[in-house]
């Protein structure tokens, strides 16, 4: 009896040195591998830093204030700014229809041009 | 083999050997049991989660790394980039002078004698170029040269440039913060927070744009010498700009000189002259002894002592509280703060709004404001129309803001307040004293001093000064040279943002008719700057309602001034002072 646990023990023993060795050694590779993994997220960490503040320099606002012409843009005012409360629902604009008022939810709403 | 173990196993044993045998049954459980319990400690010692030895890259906390520097809305104002340095190993080179010339070519500002003197020192490191741009390092690298190298630093980059500079900072060579916010988070307020989180500024890059914008075209235009612009929030204390100029390029910090490191917003004191009239009037109508309709007789220059008080546009006549304010009588002022309790209360109430003691912000440049360690009669003359006494434009702000406030104090910071409703705020003046003030900033702007400040769609109010500067050299008030200010709150009806400009030693122009006081030079910088940064900010047009609230106050307690007194009033008011 004694002799064959013997035999399985040593086979476990054998076997669980094996995984030990198998383990480590991955543990090892993976190291490596995240090692490396980490370094290139910094490379590209900084990469995106360079991008970003490159972003930033070329929409400095003097920058932008010398293109606004040419893009048509103009500065806000305040009589650009509206509530929205100030926008009738269109649910609740009056139509005149023959035959009364009726709500314009009721009739095809047009388009509006384009200009 | 098999037989020979059953043969084992089926023997009869004698009982000494299995004795024995049980003494070893019981050694071997006791070690069982041993081991059993080490393995159960070693497991119960394991963490809960693995830790995992941290990579190289990140495990040395590198001591210059710097956090980014956002404004209010995520633009980014300052970053470390990494920049490659080029050096050489001179006894790995064989041909020295080949070196030398074919780095000079690709290397803008490198010239290859000076270099090849220091190739030739003897040494094994010599520098060829710090922080040199990624086409740069590209073209090093496409020489292939042996024994040349780069080493790779954090380096600060300002993308903005000038455009905040006085706020963000700068820092030197080692990428060690020395001014502004960057200071700050090295040995200031900010140094013990976590170096890796961005940190964001209550500005808003495009007012500060707005504003510096405006502020230089007024500094070219009135040659002054210098100038200072400041927009804050008045609820939660929060600078969307802070100006000041001249100004410098944080990324080419070495080329600029004192005078353009100057933080005139906060480190600097100025005598803000009549600016402080808000603060007497609210002295005034605070100490209860003075109403709104109370009147005084400005008719006659004011003598105390061996000094005469005048008011540079005199009425001649007696005013009424709102008039002392918006045509801004020096008589007026000074009778009222005698009456409302003279020196003691003026100090009082100037301590209350935290002007007598050195302001608080995050950067290091705060100037302590310069105050009578006495208040005589005539001290608390000039004091209630701002002489005597200078604190920096900053604090000018944040009092002004409390009085905008419903009379809360609010400390002032550059820092974005996420949540506006857990800001302390200290009540310091009555809100009846503050409404009344509020109304005769919009006064001064509808028709005072003050009336080229007025915007399209929004009610405003505020205030002029026009100081003398002070003679620092030999003492007194120098001629010819003005601090000219304007100081305005917006929307008047239900304050969100106060604008201060100060302008240093303006000169007046054609347009102006020579005339450069704070209601000709500043008050239309600060018209301009509400009118570009209310829209940015989302500030809703003031309604008709707010007005003629307004105007229906003015009928009331201005009754005797009619239309016509009030159009000759507005005429004759023309210097803007």
């Amino acid at each position: 009896m004694s002799a064959r646990y013997s035999i399985a023990a040593l086979a476990l023993a054998v076997a669980a040195a094996g995984t030990v060795y198998q383990l480590k050694y991955s543990v090892r590779e993976r190291e490596g591998s995240l090692w490396r993994l980490r370094a290139a997220v910094q490379e590209e960490v900084w990469r995106i830093r360079t991008l970003e503040a490159d972003l930033a320099f070329l929409t400095r606002p003097e920058r932008l204030a010398l293109q606004a012409p040419q893009l048509g843009m103009v500065p806000v005012t305040p009589e650009a700014l509206a509530r929205l409360e100030d926008i009738p629902r269109v649910d609740q604009i009056p139509v005149a229809v023959i035959g009364g008022v009726t709500p314009v939810s009721a009739v095809p709403v047009p388009r509006p041009a384009r200009r | 083999m098999k037989a020979a173990i059953e043969h084992l196993a089926n023997r009869q044993l004698d009982p000494s050997l299995s004795r024995a045998r049980g003494r070893l049954r019981f050694v071997g459980c006791v070690f069982a049991v041993a081991f059993a319990s080490i393995a159960i400690r070693l497991v119960d010692m394991l963490p809960e989660e693995p830790v995992l030895r941290e990579a190289p890259a990140q495990a040395a906390v590198n001591p210059r790394a710097r956090p980014p520097i956002l404004d209010r809305n995520g633009t980014l104002l300052a970053t470390d980039l990494k920049v490659a340095s080029v050096y050489a190993d001179p006894s790995l080179i064989r041909d020295l002078e080949g070196t030398a010339r074919k780095l000079s070519q690709v290397l803008v500002g490198v010239e290859a004698e000076p270099l090849l003197r220091r190739l030739r020192a003897g040494k094994r490191f010599a520098w060829v170029k710090h922080q040199i741009t990624p086409r740069e390092e590209e073209a090093v690298l496409r020489l292939g040269l042996p024994g040349v190298a780069f080493q790779f630093a954090e380096h600060r980059v300002y993308p903005k440039e000038a455009t905040a500079s006085h706020v963000v900072g700068f820092v030197d060579i080692d990428n060690r913060g020395l001014g502004g916010i960057e200071y700050a988070l090295d040995s200031g307020s900010l140094a013990d927070r976590d170096r890796t989180e961005p940190l964001r500024l209550s500005l808003d890059l495009r007012v500060q744009h707005a504003v510096l914008d405006e502020m230089r075209g007024a500094m070219d235009r009135f040659q002054a010498v210098g100038a200072c612009g400041i927009v804050m929030d008045v609820r939660t204390g929060e600078l969307l700009s802070m100006v000041s100029l001249p100004d410098f390029d944080p990324n080419h910090v070495d080329k600029a000189g004192s005078e353009q490191r100057k933080n005139r917003c906060s480190g600097q004191t100025y005598e803000l002259g009549s600016l402080f009239k808000i603060f007497s009037t609210a002295v005034a109508l605070d100490s209860g002894r003075i109403k709104i309709s109370d009147r005084f007789d400005a008719t006659r220059p004011l003598r105390i002592g061996r000094h005469t008080i005048r008011d540079d546009h005199a009425k001649k006549r007696w005013l009424s509280v709102p008039e002392i304010f918006m045509y801004s009588s020096n008589i007026g002022t000074a009778k009222m703060v005698f009456d409302a309790g003279g020196g003691e209360a003026m100090k009082d109430f100037l301590g209350r709004l935290g002007l007598l003691e050195r302001g608080s912000l995050e950067v290091p440049e705060l100037a302590s404001p310069q105050v009578p360690s006495r208040w005589p009669e005539v001290t608390t003359a000039t004091v209630s129309f701002g002489h005597g006494i200078a604190v920096t434009p900053l604090q000018f702000v944040e009092a002004m803001a409390t009085l905008s406030n419903d009379g809360a104090r609010v400390r002032p910071t550059l820092l974005r307040v996420d949540d506006p409703a857990a800001v302390p705020r200290t009540p310091v003046v009555r809100p009846e004293v503050v409404d009344d003030v509020r109304w005769m900033m919009w006064l001064t702007v509808a028709e005072g001093t003050g009336s080229r400040a007025g915007v399209d769609g929004y009610l405003v109010g505020g205030k002029t000064g026009s100081a003398d500067k002070v003679d620092y050299e030999r003492g007194g008030y120098r001629k010819n040279a003005i601090i000219a200010s304007f100081a305005g709150v917006f929307p008047i009806e239900d304050p969100r943002y106060a604008v201060l400009v100060m302008l240093d030693e303006p000169r007046g122009d054609k347009g102006t008719y020579g005339f450069r006081y704070g209601g000709w030079t500043a008050a239309p910088v600060v018209s301009s700057i509400i009118s570009r940064a209310g829209p940015l900010l989302g500030v809703q047009p003031s309604t008709r309602e707010a007005g003629e609230i307004m105007e229906a106050r003015r009928a009331r307690v201005l009754p005797s001034a009619g239309d016509k007194q009030r159009e000759k009033a507005v005429a004759a008011n023309g210097a803007g002072r």
